[in-house]
């Protein structure tokens, strides 16, 4: 269909829908509005490394929103749009974003447009643009039902199968019941299907699956929770043109224990996901077997120990060369009101990964150290720290220290408050196979100034950042920025629920070895944000 | 080294016992001393224990327009007299639906904006009562609308990502994120080692929410940082999508193209966003090296790659070929003996590049394909014997079910030797991801 033609449709449904909502959901009817102008200029021979679009470009993004009753129903709905003319922001001039309409009563739903049912973690759990249905009444613990259809795309846009955005068309159709055996107890049946069509390029994968899943949770005893899900899916994938399909029968399982009692919380975990699950509308990593425990304790008021451990394998169906295991402990202390400092808050953790398969195999070390205190007027925030990346295959042998502090502090001077700022850190990288250390030296200062009488708030931050080099053929560089923000809410917008003017202005300077990949880019933003 | 090593027990010793008045218990997970106390308590599934001191729920994710309070209470002695639940800080107070076992649960329907002070009685047969001041929670209703309080959270991620505060990240990830916080933690802080001077730009296109407090997300972003590997500036665009559980926002799952962790985006991706733009993305191998890829999907943990030239001085007995596990370049050969992986000859006139095979190795060509477009090896349509030309790909299925592929970039020389300059990279762990 005509592109343009399709873009009025879409400003006669905006126009619409903005009319039709103000008339019908009265008070209940909020629309926000935000709308800026930018004006980007970006410089020097590196330029096409700027990812800001020269020019003055404009932004509009529109949101309508709504609720109400009728006829025993309640009913919401949520539209939105963009506009801009600046590509990097979006592919797409003028696009809608959201397209929502809901009603409900004691115990149906009715959902249709953006439509999102999380059905479990293996089989759904991602949007559509379609419609859904739910029965459950509540009252009577009757089995709660779920019907779900639609197109899965990211974006209304795909739907119109725009040139820019065009992709596979995926639909999508699946159910789900759920019962409460006991107030302790439910369990709930998935079945998700999808089917690929349309393929945009040749090289395009086509799939056509089915999901079958059942998901459980049961609180035993006090305190402790145990949740549970198995899925096995059929999909067919072709990928590419005149390439037969193939098929292929996975499954996945995972159970969950929470103990959340006193001082602790304790989560373990173990999940086996075949290697040919494929969780094409779920969530899922295929070729996975993973134990995963976590333990929070309170010692005290003052004394919280975090601890965990991750391992995971691959290789689950022998398909590989070798198996690779991955183990991640780690621990961490926090604790406040360190020497009886009323303000004090140090925290230590070390983490370790291991992970060995084949030729492979790594050894990483990641320990930080925070503190936080006041001293007189000045509030500090101080990190530090070391990691070492140590390979038996010479991959990368690093040893890294960062270092950075953050002084700030806050002054009333009459009906203005001041916030000054001043931030240094550090980074240090000694390379053990190339025998080189880099480093990064970084400062900032910053202001903020609030009015609350005006209802103004602004920051201005200056600094830069620089990275020395010694490795050859690599570049040395140097960033210099400095970053307006203004935010004001005037009296003359003081009728709206809220009226915003702002101004955002950037500079950034980049400097390299190379002189030839230098650039300067400059931006000024300045909008109206709205809504009542 | 173990200096270092004594050096962090030490501290850590010392931070553990510096300045603490720690009670003298232990873990004492599911129980309590109380006679009478809460063993679990969730409002709208969402743990009342995490979701701290003041709570807003919003308008968009209640499915019935109510608000949910479930738990289990617990009495050491005796039953279960009753439950009872005050929303206006114990002016009123409402009987909970329980049964015997302790379970019970409690609905209202909230107005907006209205701020709910909650506070759950539960009382056993002899008048004994739980600790009523810990279940106090401040309620609100919100008809914010669900995008503001998205974009607030993603623009508080891209702050902290941008200034490398990897604690001030992680506060917005659900410990039930499905890549693992774990997996996601140590990413981001390999991202800052990788990147200098981070800037990235977003709009929404699209954000849904869901049932059980979920909200769907999706976001065209524009992204520049300085490689602190080669020092060089990299930039990119894309579209991709976010899962957040409220209560308040935490992030629960991202696919790729990722625009955090994207140095361990095997592990902490669950999905690629569907697009057939063809844009390249950036990722990082394990040397953490900048490498574009299509929709950023990772880069083979143990992916070799580089770039060489092989020698024709004559296309019948005497070129060169290549072995890809070793990157070498094999010697000059006689014909029909393939030393490496494959051998390429190079015939004058067109030039007439001929691939040729050793025993065991099959192969694909890819005309006009860019390797960098080559993320994953096809599984099937392979051959024994290719002749691709200048500007065409190769994908090789190796005797040892391993995958390889290369790109011919250029052939030079005006006469024998010609010189055939190839891109290559190998996937050694077996899977067909480059």
């Amino acid at each position: 269909m005509d592109r343009k033609f399709l873009q009025k449709i879409l400003c006669v449904i905006l126009a619409l829908s903005c009319s039709v909502s103000i008339l019908f959901a009265g008070d209940n009817l909020h629309i926000s509005n935000e709308f800026s102008l930018t004006h980007n200029e970006v410089s020097g021979p590196g330029k096409a490394s700027s990812s800001l679009t020269e020019g003055l470009r404009y932004m509009n993004v529109l949101g309508v929103s709504g609720y109400g009753q009728s006829q025993g129903f309640d009913y919401s709905f949520n539209i939105g749009g963009k506009a801009t003319d600046d590509l990097r922001n979006d592919a797409k001039q003028l696009s809608l974003t959201n397209f929502q309409f809901r009603a409900s009563d004691k115990s149906n739903t009715l959902n249709l447009g953006d439509t999102f049912e999380s059905f479990s973690q293996y089989s759904l759990s991602t949007s559509l643009k379609g419609v859904s249905y739910r029965f459950y009444d509540e009252s009577a613990n009757t089995p709660d039902f779920t019907i779900v259809t639609g197109l899965v795309y990211p974006r209304w846009d795909n739907v119109w199968r725009d040139h820019e955005t065009k992709t596979v068309e995926r639909q999508a159709i699946g159910g789900r019941i759920k019962y409460n055996f006991t107030p302790d107890f439910f369990a709930g049946v998935n079945v998700v299907g999808l089917d690929d069509d349309r393929r945009v390029r040749t090289t395009d994968s086509l799939y056509n699956s089915m999901v079958y899943s059942l998901d459980l949770e049961y609180r035993p005893i006090p305190g402790l929770t145990l949740k549970t899900e198995s899925a096995f899916n059929t999909t067919k994938v072709s990928e590419g043109e005149g390439i037969d399909y193939t098929t292929r029968h996975g499954h996945a399982h995972k159970f969950e224990a929470v103990g959340d009692g006193g001082p602790s919380r304790v989560n373990l975990e173990y999940e086996r996901t075949d290697p040919n699950f494929q969780a094409l509308l779920g969530s899922a990593t295929p070729d996975r077997e993973k134990a995963k425990a976590r333990w929070r304790y309170r010692y005290s008021k003052t004394l919280t120990v975090n601890s965990g451990f991750l391992w995971f394998r691959d290789n689950l169906e022998h398909q590989r060369s070798f198996t690779t295991h991955n183990y991640r402990p780690e621990i961490g202390v926090s604790v406040r009101r360190v020497f009886d400092r009323q303000y004090s808050t140090a925290g230590l953790t070390y983490k370790f990964d291991r992970k060995y398969g084949g030729t492979s195999s790594t050894s990483n070390h990641i320990t930080n150290f925070n503190y936080r205190d006041r001293f007189g007027i000045f509030d500090s925030d101080t990190n530090i720290g070391y990691t070492l990346y140590d390979t038996e295959t010479r991959v990368i042998d690093s040893r890294q220290y960062t270092y950075n502090t953050m002084l700030s502090s806050r002054h009333t001077l009459d009906k203005v408050i001041l916030k000054p700022s001043l931030s240094l850190g550090g980074w240090t990288a000694s390379d053990e196979l190339a025998d080189t250390r880099d480093i990064i030296y970084e400062y900032s200062i910053g202001l903020g100034m609030d009015i609350p009488d005006h209802k103004i708030t602004s920051d201005l931050r200056i600094g830069m950042s620089k990275l020395e080099k010694e490795a050859a053929g690599t570049d040395d560089s140097l960033r210099s920025f400095a970053n307006l923000s203004l935010y004001y809410r005037p009296d003359f917008l003081a009728k709206l629920n809220y009226g915003m003017l702002f101004l955002r202005a950037g500079l950034n300077d980049f400097s390299y070895t190379t002189g030839t990949r230098d650039f300067r880019e400059t931006s000024v933003t300045t909008g109206l944000n709205i809504q009542f | 080294m173990k200096a270092i090593k004594l050096n962090l027990v030490m501290v850590f010793l010392i931070v553990i016992f510096s300045g603490t008045n720690a009670a003298a218990k232990w873990w004492i997970f599911g129980q309590s001393n109380d006679e009478v106390s809460i063993n679990y308590l969730y409002l709208n599934k969402i743990s009342y224990d995490e979701s701290g001191p003041e709570v807003t729920v919003y308008r968009e994710t209640l499915q019935d327009g109510l608000i949910h309070l479930t738990g289990r209470a617990g009495v050491r002695k005796g039953k279960i007299g009753g439950i009872r639940v005050t929303t206006d800080n114990k002016d009123t107070w409402q009987e909970a639906r329980f049964s015997d076992n302790g379970a019970f649960e409690f609905s209202f329907r909230p107005e907006m904006n209205k701020a709910y002070v909650l506070f759950v009685e539960i009382m056993d047969t002899a008048g004994k009562t739980n600790d009523i001041e810990a279940t106090r929670k401040v309620v609100k209703l919100s008809d914010q609308n669900i995008t503001g309080l998205v974009k607030e959270t993603l623009d508080s991620m891209i702050d902290a990502y941008q200034s490398e505060d990897a604690a001030g990240f992680m506060k917005y990830v659900s410990d039930t994120f499905t890549g693992d916080e774990m997996n996601l933690d140590r990413a981001i802080r390999r991202d800052f080692n990788a990147f200098d001077g981070i800037s990235l730009r977003y709009t929404l296109n699209n954000i849904t929410a869901g049932t059980g407090g979920m909200v769907y997300v999706s976001i065209s972003f524009a992204r520049s940082v300085i490689s602190t590997r080669d020092g060089r500036p990299y930039t990119d665009k894309g579209i991709t999508e976010f899962v957040f559980q409220l209560g308040p926002a935490r992030v629960y799952n991202m696919k790729n193209p990722l625009i955090f962790g994207l140095s361990d985006a095997e592990n902490v991706a669950t999905g690629t966003v569907s697009s057939s733009s063809g844009e390249l993305n950036i990722t990082l191998n394990e040397k953490n090296e900048v490498r574009l890829t299509e929709s950023g999907t990772s880069v083979g943990s143990n992916v070799i790659s580089g770039t060489t030239t092989l020698r024709t001085t004559n296309p019948v007995n005497n070129f060169q070929g290549f072995i890809f596990a070793d990157e070498d370049v094999t010697t000059e050969t006689d014909g029909g003996n393939i030393v490496g992986d494959f051998g390429m000859a190079i015939e004058a006139g067109g030039p007439i590049i001929f691939t040729l095979l050793r025993t065991g190795v099959l192969a694909k060509v890819k005309t006009g394909t860019r390797i960098e477009q080559i993320t994953t090896a096809d599984e099937s349509g392979y051959v024994n014997s290719v002749d691709p030309g200048v500007g065409d790909s190769v994908i090789f299925k190796l005797s040892n079910n391993t995958y390889a592929a290369m790109e011919i970039m250029n052939v030079t020389g005006g006469g024998y030797p010609f010189y055939g300059t190839i891109k290559y990279k190998y996937q050694p762990d077996g899977t067909r991801n480059f």
